[in-house]
Parts: structure tokens; C-alpha cells; sequence
């Protein structure tokens, strides 16, 4: 069954054009197909410092946890292989499309920081409640 | 010329947003080193050295050829290949060009002039960098020679208007640059004839390489371009540029995710860094150069608000390594550097005093047509230091108006020279985070036209704050008095017509405390009354900054840091209502402040930076009142020091020159029609007339010509 498709995107490296990207939901692993992630209340805008007008200025790197309520051992995989440094470690610049804080999906160069396996609950053959970090979120040149 | 301009209302709206967009700010920081590629490689073949040498010869060639070598490169002369600790194993120093404009031959180096004891088959390495160095002078035979062996020459000019690093990620495969060179003649009279330039890997597409402003492209890697200015008298100038255009794949950047990467800088001292290490660093050679560069972005749109990316340039200057235990992984080690900027670097040059007259021809160095403070500048650092080959340097007066009869340079570093120099037109070197340099005069000395001139780049209100850390006030004077002195060179007579001036007046304030503002260098060629008040001017004005003046500290969003650099030539304001204080203080806009000092914090890892910066008030004084004494000699060759006697009337020290004793009741015998024999130490001179048995006083011996005025002091009752 093909999951609902949201528009959730990602490809390997900074500033890459919008047809180069791939949706989430339409990468397959295992026989599995990815589900789309739980982003949009995840999506942290960075530090607020509070100006002396009392207004709130918003600094710093924006983040977005894609929470996946079910994770399998092969999409883990594929995410390793495709989206990190050399394919084997647990970060890698990508280029993602997420919601942001009003709910929009938006374009952003990012960090892809994997949780380590021993950190991961698993339930037989599948990961629960993995969270994928994505970090220092800025707007892409392209 | 200031660092930072009056901010338009769109960079408002940038930094402090709008009623509709809120403000947001991110940077990325990103460090990238000079690579210090070995560009040539060999054996010392040379048996023994004199004392001191400014060549080697060499054979067995192992990295590159001879003519690689360029002027002002680093060079090594170690034991062997390793350049770990090189700095402190063998020769470091530079490739020099020598008087023949050569730089190596097939079996020699030029290197400057040193007597760091090296060894036959020691290695010498030189390496594609150009660091700030000394030049040192001698003297053979009466003959003066710069860096060993470099005659006298024109000075060369001056070129500015080029940041000291060029950093960023190439965009479509390249990094595009505008360069906008500007340049200057040292020498009186001469004007810039041309420029060229040498991009080296890089592709002008706008311009040609022999138009003042480019615009080059360049693919991803690093390189040092070149830029030749040449004035009217063919004295040249050569600059040198690194370019670091970064791919994400291919020629990446450090990113700084470690963060703890501070970047103070006041007024006085320019900027400075610390940081923690990053993966890679250890493979850096010491005193490598290095530059701190952001990507920022204001509202999510990519870009800086001033159109500069450059945060810090520098050179490794020391390293500190620490480490803790910890249960769990050992020991967390860490190591912290420091990372001296330009204005540290030439703190580290050293001077012997110099003497610099000012002549009609110029045949020797030190001899200067039209000697003002900004050519001795010039002169100093152009012949004593690399300075000018890799750092811009501006003015802000740039014309005869102060001239001088002659400037003795004081013994130290060459920053203290430099400023020393300059002080006496109340004025210091100031530089950027991109390491371009310029003096300028403290906007607190100058006159309300000239201050109003300077621009006042940002009037802050509370959306500009996140907090005020404090703000002092001094509750009492600090400073009592002020002794002034100076004087206004008279090409006519080659000579100073020097004044002195007290403020607030002959009558001392309270408290006894004084301050002395010394060696002024008035506009040349005036009249005295203008002088003179020129003078008073200032020692009012200098009054007036002496005393502990306001100063208010405060912490902006992070988005500020960039229109944040501490100059004497640039205002700020701040408009609060009171509400921010307890005690209620309330600034217009009508009180100006200069920023003094600002220390920027940059979490990288965030992408988050804390601005703290401290200004201090505008201050003005009325002017101080004229002093007249004796000058010290009829021709000072310098400006005057305030006279070693009390300047405040009082009873005279010696009552004798009042109350003549019984014998000797006559100073000296003069002949006021012939000053060939008068006493030669001052104009006041007093006389006995033996024609009619008086005894007369003048106060203009020489400067009135054969025509003194003499006033007839003759006691009623006088022994003869």
C-alpha cells in the first residue's frame, strides 16, 4: 500500500534544485514503503531572546525532528547509505523539504543527524518512535 | 572614510524587522586557512655565515623551481623537512627582493637580513604565504639601506579600499568578486598612472587587467592574486590578496561547530580572537593565517546587511591544551587557541627612533618633501614592515594642511610609532574585521562642522537592546587642568612658530589632577592669533575627553554585530525614555556617542552570536586660554613639550630677575640693531642702553626683525 503522499522531500547535499529531491513517502526499503514523517509540531524556530521593547527576537538555527512512528531496519539502511557521509556514518548535509512553524512547506539546506542503533527502541522487526534530527535548518540559495 | 556608513531605512527594517515581519537572524561561521603550500624546497649549501646575512645559497632542489619564489613569501631554514615548532627551531623570516629587484637565483635565496644561527644542509623551505614582518634598516658608510641592501627610493604608494581576505562559497561552480581598489601617492606631487592586475587562476569579466575595478571569477580552491599600482614617479606598489572560494564537495570550509569563537576589539587595539580547536587543526603550521567568515541570513533571505562576510583575520598566536577526567570516555581533552589580529601583529614590530625632516628634495629615506604626519605614517610602515603589501591603509586627510619642520619617531613597536605620530593631530589607527586599516582623528577634537559631518550610522531605541549592562557616570571631575602645546609650521622660515595654551584657563579646576597634550601640529603656514586658537581649541576639546566621561554598556540581538566596530570616526545614539533604568535615565538622539570596544560571541553550532558593546559620550569643552613664554630656542626642531617650570603665575622661581643683587646687575649686553650677536636662546632679551643709562626689555628679539619693541624697565633708583 502506497502511503499518503504530503510532500515531505529529501536529496543528499546543499542547494539542490527542486526537481532533484525525492519524496519521503515514495522511497521504499524492505519491501516497505517510508511513512510520512510527524514534522510539523517538531519544528523548533531557534532561540528567542526577549528585546528590551519586550518584543521576542528569533535567532539562531531553526531544527525539525521528523518523528516516524515506524522505522525498519532496511530504511535505516537506505537513510545511512544514501543521506549520510559516505554512506556510513550518521550525518549528512541534505537539502529537505519540511513544514515549517506556519505550517509550510518550505525548502531548507540541513543537517541529517541519525539516532544510533542502541538508542532506538525496538519492537520485533521494526524501530518505534525513531526521531530523525534535522539541524541547522537555513533557506536554500537555489 | 567610516567603517561603517548611516544605515538606510530598508537595513532598519533588516535588523529590528516590522510590524509585520518579525525579526529572525541566523550565521553560519565558517574558518578557512592559508594552506601554506610548499612552493619550494632545497638544501642549504653554505658552510659558513657572517654575522649576519641576508642570503643562502642552496642546491639539491626537491619541491618546485627558484622562480616560484616571490617577494615577501615565508621561508624556513630548519634541520629538517619538519616545520613543526619551525618558528622556533630555525631562520623564519621572508624571501626579499633586493636592490637589483631580485629574489632568488639558480644557487641563492634573498632572505631578509637576520643572525638566527642556521647549518650547511639545514632544509629551506618557502611557502605560499606572506606574513607581516619587519624591514630592517642599517647604515654603510653614511649611506642608509633599507632591508639590507635598498637605497634610497620615492616612496611608494599606498592602496586601499581591499578587504585583507575574500571567503565564500562559489555559487553556478564559481566565486564571483568585485573589486573597487582605491591608492594614493605618497610622494608630494606624484598621482596614480596605472594598475595591474593578476588574478592568477581566476577569469576578469568585468574590467581588464589593467582597470582600476574588476570583477573576477574564481573556481573552487585558494590562491593569492596580485594587484600593482604604480603612481607617476613609477614607484610601485604590490599588493597581495588571498581568495578562498569554497565548494561544499570539493574545497570545503571548516565549519565551526565547536563554537567558542570570540572576537573582541576595541578602539585602541583592534580585534583579537580565541577559539576552541577543530578536526585538522593540528596539521596547521604555527602562525598560520587565518579568517573567520559568516553566512548569515536576516528574515530567512541570504546575506549580510552590510555586504561583508569577512568576522576576523588573523594569525595563530598561541595555543592551550587542558584536559579533564571523565568517568565515562577518559579524559576530555580540549585546546584552545589565540588568534592575534593585524593591529597585535605590528605591536610585535620593533623600531629604533627615526628622525624624519621635512626637505625641498628628497635624496635619503627620512627626508620627505612636504613631511605631514600621514606620509611619516606611510614612510614607516612601507619600509620598516610588510604592512602595506597585504593590509589597506586610508586616511582622512590626505593634503599638505599639517605640515612639519621635522618628526622624531619614539623608540618601540611600530603600532606605538605609528599612533605616536598621528597622536599629534589627535588621531589613531583604526581597522575592521576584514583588516583594513585607517587613521583617523577623534571626532571629540574636532569642530562641530567636522562632527557633524561624520555619520551617525544608527539611532538605537529599545528594539535595538536586549539589555543595558551597565552605565556609569563619574560623579566628579577627574582631571584639573590641561597644558597644551604645539605649533604651526612656517615654510617661509622653515621653522615652527610653537604656542601653548592651558584650559580651562590659567586659574586650575578642581581637582589637582592634569593631563598635558603635547606636540600638537598645527595647520602650517597661519597666522598666530589663528594658530593660537586653533590650540586653544584643542586643549579645550582635549579637556574635556581627559574627564571620566559617561560610558553605557549594552548587549544587542545578534543580528547587530556587523554594523559594531569600534572607531573614533563614527557616532551612534540612543533614544530611551527612562524606562529601561532604575534611576531613569533618559537619552535623545541629540547626544552622540562613539563605540570604544565590542566583544562578539559566535555560537556556531547555534548559529546564534552575543554583541556586547560599550560607548562612551561626546564631549566638547570650551576653549582653553593662550600661554606665552619664552620658547625654549628660537628654532625648535620639534614640537614642545610643555616647559619643565610652572606655567601657573605665581611669584616667580628666580626673584633675582626682578630684584637684581648688587653685582652683575646686568643679564647680558646685547645690540639691538645687530641680532648676529644677540643671545640666541629666546626673543626676550633685556639690555642696557649706555647712551642714556636705562635698562629695556623686548619680547620679539628675532621675530620682529631689526625693529624690537623695547620697553624701558628701568628701576627709579639704579646702581651704575
Amino acid at each position: 500500500m502506497i502511503p499518503p503522499q504530503y510532500g515531505y522531500e529529501i536529496g543528499y547535499g546543499h542547494d539542490l534544485p527542486d526537481g532533484s529531491l525525492t519524496n519521503w513517502e515514495a522511497l521504499r526499503a524492505g519491501g516497505k514503503y517510508f511513512y510520512p514523517p510527524d514534522a510539523y509540531p517538531a519544528f523548533d524556530p531557534g532561540t528567542f531572546r526577549l528585546r528590551v521593547d519586550g518584543q521576542a527576537y528569533n535567532t539562531g538555527f531553526p531544527s525539525a525532528d521528523w518523528h516516524l512512528s515506524t522505522f525498519w531496519r532496511a530504511q535505516y539502511q537506505l537513510v545511512q547509505s544514501n543521506y549520510t557521509i559516505g554512506g556510513n556514518s550518521y550525518s549528512g548535509n541534505v537539502t529537505i523539504k519540511t513544514l515549517n512553524a506556519a505550517g509550510t512547506l518550505t525548502k531548507y539546506n540541513a543537517v541529517l543527524v541519525l539516532p544510533t542503533l542502541p538508542t532506538l527502541q525496538r519492537n520485533f522487526i521494526a524501530y518505534r518512535d525513531v526521531i530523525l534530527k534535522m539541524t541547522r535548518l537555513s533557506i536554500t540559495m537555489t | 572614510m567610516s567603517f561603517v556608513p548611516q544605515l538606510t531605512v530598508t537595513q532598519l527594517h533588516t535588523l529590528r524587522g516590522t510590524a509585520i515581519v518579525a525579526p529572525t537572524y541566523q550565521s553560519a561561521a565558517y574558518v578557512s586557512v592559508v594552506p601554506n603550500e610548499i612552493v619550494f624546497q632545497a638544501l642549504i649549501n653554505q658552510v659558513s655565515f657572517p654575522a649576519s646575512y641576508a642570503t643562502v645559497a642552496y642546491d639539491t632542489v626537491s619541491i618546485g623551481v627558484y622562480t616560484a619564489i616571490k617577494d615577501g613569501m615565508r621561508v624556513y631554514i630548519t634541520p629538517t623537512t619538519d616545520l613543526t615548532n619551525a618558528l622556533r627551531t630555525g631562520f623564519t623570516g621572508r624571501a626579499r627582493m633586493n636592490g637589483a629587484g631580485i629574489v632568488a637565483t639558480p644557487v641563492q635565496v634573498n632572505v631578509n637580513e637576520s643572525s638566527t644561527a642556521i647549518q650547511n644542509n639545514w632544509v629551506i623551505t618557502v611557502t605560499d604565504d606572506y606574513p607581516l614582518l619587519d624591514r630592517l634598516g642599517r647604515q654603510v658608510n653614511g649611506v642608509q639601506f633599507i632591508d639590507f641592501d635598498i637605497a634610497y627610493r620615492k616612496p611608494k604608494p599606498v592602496i586601499y579600499n581591499l578587504e585583507s581576505a575574500y571567503a565564500n562559497w562559489v555559487t553556478g561552480g564559481v566565486y564571483s568578486v568585485d573589486f573597487s581598489p582605491l591608492a594614493f601617492a605618497v610622494t608630494s606631487g606624484a598621482s596614480i598612472s596605472s594598475w595591474l592586475w593578476d588574478v592568477i587562476d581566476g577569469t576578469i569579466t568585468s574590467g581588464s587587467s589593467t582597470t582600476q575595478n574588476i570583477t573576477a571569477e574564481f573556481p573552487p580552491g585558494f590562491r593569492w592574486i596580485f594587484l600593482t599600482a604604480t603612481d607617476s614617479n613609477g614607484s610601485t606598489r604590490v599588493r597581495k590578496i588571498p581568495v578562498w572560494a569554497h565548494d561544499p564537495d570539493t574545497f570545503p570550509p571548516v565549519p565551526l561547530q565547536v563554537g567558542d569563537l570570540v572576537t573582541p576589539a576595541s578602539v585602541e587595539s583592534g580585534y583579537s580572537a580565541t577559539c576552541t580547536a577543530w578536526a585538522g587543526v593540528e596539521s596547521i603550521l604555527d602562525n598560520t593565517y587565518v579568517v573567520f567568515w559568516s553566512d548569515e541570513q536576516y528574515q530567512d533571505l541570504d546575506g549580510s546587511l552590510l555586504g561583508d562576510n569577512i568576522n576576523f583575520v588573523g594569525r595563530f598566536r598561541q595555543s592551550s591544551d587542558s584536559s579533564t577526567p571523565d568517568l565515562q570516555v577518559g579524559q576530555i581533552a580540549e585546546t584552545h587557541y589565540t588568534i592575534e589580529g593585524v593591529m597585535e601583529q605590528l605591536s610585535r614590530i620593533e623600531l629604533l627612533p627615526y628622525e624624519l625632516d621635512n626637505m625641498g628634495v628628497a635624496t635619503a629615506f627620512f627626508q620627505v618633501v612636504n613631511l605631514t604626519p600621514w606620509r611619516a605614517v606611510c614612510l614607516m610602515l612601507s619600509e620598516f614592515s610588510t604592512f602595506l603589501e597585504t593590509f589597506s591603509l586610508s586616511f582622512d586627510d590626505l593634503t599638505n594642511t599639517y605640515l612639519g619642520l621635522g618628526f622624531r619617531t619614539q623608540n618601540g613597536n611600530i603600532l606605538a610609532v605609528i599612533n605616536d605620530l598621528y597622536y599629534s593631530l589627535n588621531g589613531a589607527m583604526q581597522i575592521n574585521p576584514a583588516g583594513q586599516a585607517q587613521f583617523v582623528r577623534d571626532l571629540r577634537m574636532l569642530g562641530t562642522s567636522d562632527r557633524n559631518a561624520a555619520p551617525t550610522v544608527i539611532n538605537f531605541d529599545n528594539r535595538d537592546l536586549l539589555a543595558i549592562d551597565d552605565y556609569s557616570h563619574d560623579n566628579v571631575r577627574t582631571v584639573g587642568r590641561l597644558k597644551a602645546t604645539g605649533g604651526s609650521f612656517l615654510s617661509s622660515v622653515n621653522q615652527y612658530a610653537t604656542y601653548e595654551s592651558l584650559s580651562p584657563g590659567i586659574a586650575q579646576d578642581y581637582p589637582e589632577a592634569s593631563q598635558s597634550l603635547d606636540r600638537q601640529v598645527l595647520a602650517a603656514n597661519q597666522i598666530g592669533a589663528n594658530a593660537q586658537s586653533e590650540l586653544n581649541t584643542r586643549a579645550g576639546y582635549a579637556f574635556a575627553r581627559a574627564q571620566n566621561s559617561d560610558k553605557i554598556s549594552v548587549t544587542h540581538p545578534d543580528g547587530y554585530a556587523s554594523i559594531l566596530i569600534p572607531s573614533l570616526d563614527t557616532w551612534y545614539t540612543f533614544t530611551l525614555d527612562g524606562s529601561e533604568t532604575v534611576r531613569g535615565i533618559v537619552l535623545t538622539s541629540a547626544t552622540r556617542w562613539l563605540l570604544i570596544s565590542v566583544e562578539i560571541d559566535h555560537d556556531a553550532q547555534a548559529g546564534e552570536k552575543t554583541c556586547k558593546a560599550v560607548y562612551t559620550i561626546e564631549t566638547t569643552g570650551a576653549a582653553g586660554q593662550s600661554v606665552v613664554y619664552p620658547p625654549i630656542q628660537d628654532s625648535p626642531y620639534t614640537l614642545p613639550s610643555f616647559p619643565p617650570f610652572d606655567p601657573f603665575p605665581a611669584f616667580p622661581t628666580d626673584p633675582s630677575f626682578y630684584l637684581p643683587p648688587d653685582t652683575n646687575i646686568l643679564p647680558f649686553t646685547g645690540d639691538p640693531t645687530n641680532q648676529a650677536i644677540a643671545p640666541a636662546d629666546g626673543n626676550t632679551v633685556v639690555i642696557t642702553d649706555t647712551s642714556d643709562n636705562t635698562v629695556q626689555v623686548t619680547s620679539n628679539f628675532i621675530t620682529a626683525g631689526v625693529n624690537p619693541t623695547w620697553v624701558d624697565i628701568t628701576p627709579a633708583t639704579i646702581m651704575v
